[in-house]
């Protein structure tokens, strides 16, 4: 007895996970000393929803992208156990061809530091492309840039033709995301990763980056994984939360009902720590007759 | 309260340089300008142009410099300045080895190790301590000793022991390229070793190596001279410029050209090198 029709065998199943992570344990060592950075995490996530990881810096937010992706910094041993299967590929245990096909063709990430991000030595239109030309399929190079003008184009550039030929440098933080942005929807991956994605931003540019964000989402139906340690974003964009401390989760559910009805110590003190525009105020500003200004 | 006035400096003109730029400028021009020429005109000697460096002429014998013989010519009448531009093309080749085999094999090997890690960067680390701890001078000279005295064998001894050098420091700054952001981006994007290599590592390594390079190419270039001058070079009357300043050195009182314009190229050359290096170092700031 099957559990769905034949018929129904060879289109995909929307309801599979399209990042499922059980008991994910990584582990660094470095001379005579090991320590668990992330500690038996596990979560699915489905086509079309998001998932925020919170937590405050060094919960091991960052750390738990790192393993589920098999990236991790040179010279840097990290010895992951568990499984992060990625549509159905296990990165921990994937050989690096298999690895590098899945995070070209299934996953797109934005990174924390725009600028960093990029390569200083390339104009953006080139690294847009580059982003694409990887693997054993390479579209030709016209097509390529045509892609890469429609994917600037998508996230905002008004004359994309022009600005694909600048520099990193040459545009403003914001523009610098959207360029990360495109660079991760390209391919229109399954799975958008968001490592804190929006916090070298002012405000402003913030929103405008996470609506962009939740309209390429909108456009393609990618799942969302976004790390970040503010947790006003996470209210407002997720529908799942999980809470990250010293590695470990320390609460995950759905987001509304976990901010609303915390149940771990944790929870509510990072929940506490949201400043209020109309809570009380911890520390008198001072009046300019008190001050020394003269 | 009255707001402080806050003056700000007028920019100067667009494409204005101060003097101090303008000078570098025109060193740079003047350093990349000699080396042109020189090229040329060794390559020009190599293809037969000019007198011929080895043809003796009894009738000019030490002549000082003159329009019929720009650099003078020896105790055997040949031409100073044909010699010293097939000396300068012996001093190219080694200058080439080094760049080709010392600088492109050492970079590679060192950017290799500063990617890979582990035993790679290990051995690497070993091999270029053990090999930067040998004579190298007494090394040389045996070896040109046993293989015999050519320009080749020459250049390929002394570039093969700039290959540690260069390894180690293209090791030291591909540890600190290998962290940085845009690299780890493009392993999320699905980037191959090969094409991290390529195109990440190695177009931000180049730039911060050019500095180095060009002041071994001018150590090469001395150390070729050096050999030359202290007998373990090209023999006679294979020209060189290390050879022509020894040789003229026992009639340095009476026929000073012998000496002085092959010293001469040596000092502009090696000027003209560590310029254009300085310029690299500035640029890749």
């Amino acid at each position: 007895m099957t559990a769905f029709p034949a018929t129904e065998s060879t289109a995909p199943d929307l309801s599979a996970p399209i990042l499922s992570v059980r008991e994910l344990t990584t582990t660094i060592h470095t001379r005579g000393d090991a320590r668990a950075v992330v500690e038996n995490v596990s979560f699915d996530l489905v086509r079309g929803r998001s998932l925020a990881v919170v937590g405050e810096s060094g919960a091991g937010k960052s750390m738990l992208i790192r393993s589920l992706l098999g990236v991790h910094a040179p010279g840097v041993d990290a010895r992951v156990r568990g499984s992060a299967r990625v549509m159905g590929v296990d990165m921990a245990t994937a050989d690096a061809f298999e690895r590098r096909r899945v995070l070209r063709e299934s996953i797109g990430m934005i990174h924390q530091d725009p600028l960093r991000s990029l390569n200083p030595t390339y104009r953006v239109g080139t690294q847009l492309t580059e982003s694409r030309a990887f693997g054993n399929q390479r579209p030709s190079r016209r097509s390529l840039h045509r892609r890469a003008i429609e994917a600037m184009a998508a996230v905002g550039f008004r004359d994309p033709v022009r600005e694909a030929r600048l520099l990193p440098h040459e545009l403003s933080g914001g523009q610098r995301q959207r360029i990360g942005i495109a660079a991760a929807t390209l391919n229109e991956p399954a799975l958008l990763i968001g490592d804190e994605p929006t916090t070298a931003l002012d405000v402003t540019v913030q929103k405008r980056v996470l609506d962009l964000i939740d309209e390429m989402r909108e456009r393609t139906g990618a799942a969302l994984l976004l790390v970040t340690h503010d947790l006003a974003v996470a209210a407002e964009r997720c529908d799942d939360l999980i809470v990250m401390r010293a590695g470990s989760v320390v609460e995950a559910g759905p987001t509304l009902q976990l901010l609303t009805a915390p149940e771990h110590p944790y929870t509510r003190a990072l929940i506490d720590a949201i400043p209020r525009l109309d809570g009380p105020r911890t520390r008198r500003l001072c009046t300019p007759t008190e001050g020394n200004l003269s | 309260m009255v707001a402080p006035e806050l003056t700000l400096a007028a920019p100067g003109p667009s494409g204005a340089r101060g003097p101090r730029a303008r000078f570098a400028h025109t060193g740079i021009v003047l350093a990349a300008g000699w080396l042109a020429l020189l090229t040329i005109s060794a390559l020009a000697a190599i293809a037969g142009a000019g007198a011929d460096p080895l043809a003796n002429d009894y009738e000019a014998i030490n002549e000082p410099p003159s329009l019929a013989h720009l650099f003078g010519t020896d105790s055997l009448g040949r031409d100073i300045f044909s010699r010293s531009m097939h000396g300068a093309a012996a001093s190219g080749l080694v200058a080439l080895l080094t760049v080709v085999l010392g600088g492109g094999v050492g970079i590679l090997i060192g950017v290799l190790a500063g990617l890979v890690r582990g035993a790679v960067e290990a051995f690497v680390g070993f091999v270029t301590d053990v090999t930067i701890a040998l004579p190298s001078l007494i090394i040389v000279s045996a070896v040109v000793t046993l293989a015999g005295p050519s320009i080749l064998t020459i250049g390929l001894i002394i570039s093969a022991f700039t290959i540690p050098l260069f390894a180690r420091l293209a090791r030291a700054v591909t540890l600190s390229i290998a962290t940085e952001n845009h690299v780890l981006v493009a392993r999320t994007l699905g980037a191959s070793g090969w094409r991290i290599l390529t195109r990440e590592v190695l177009p931000a390594v180049l730039p911060l190596m050019m500095p180095v390079l060009m002041t071994t190419v001018a150590g090469a270039i001395v150390a070729e001279g050096a050999l030359s001058f202290l007998g373990f070079g090209l023999r006679p009357p294979e020209p060189s410029w290390g050879a022509l300043i020894a040789q003229g050195r026992a009639e340095l009182s009476t026929a000073s050209w012998l000496t002085l314009f092959p010293a001469l190229m040596i000092c502009i050359t090696i000027l003209s090198v560590n310029v254009l290096g300085e310029h690299f170092r500035e640029a890749s700031r």
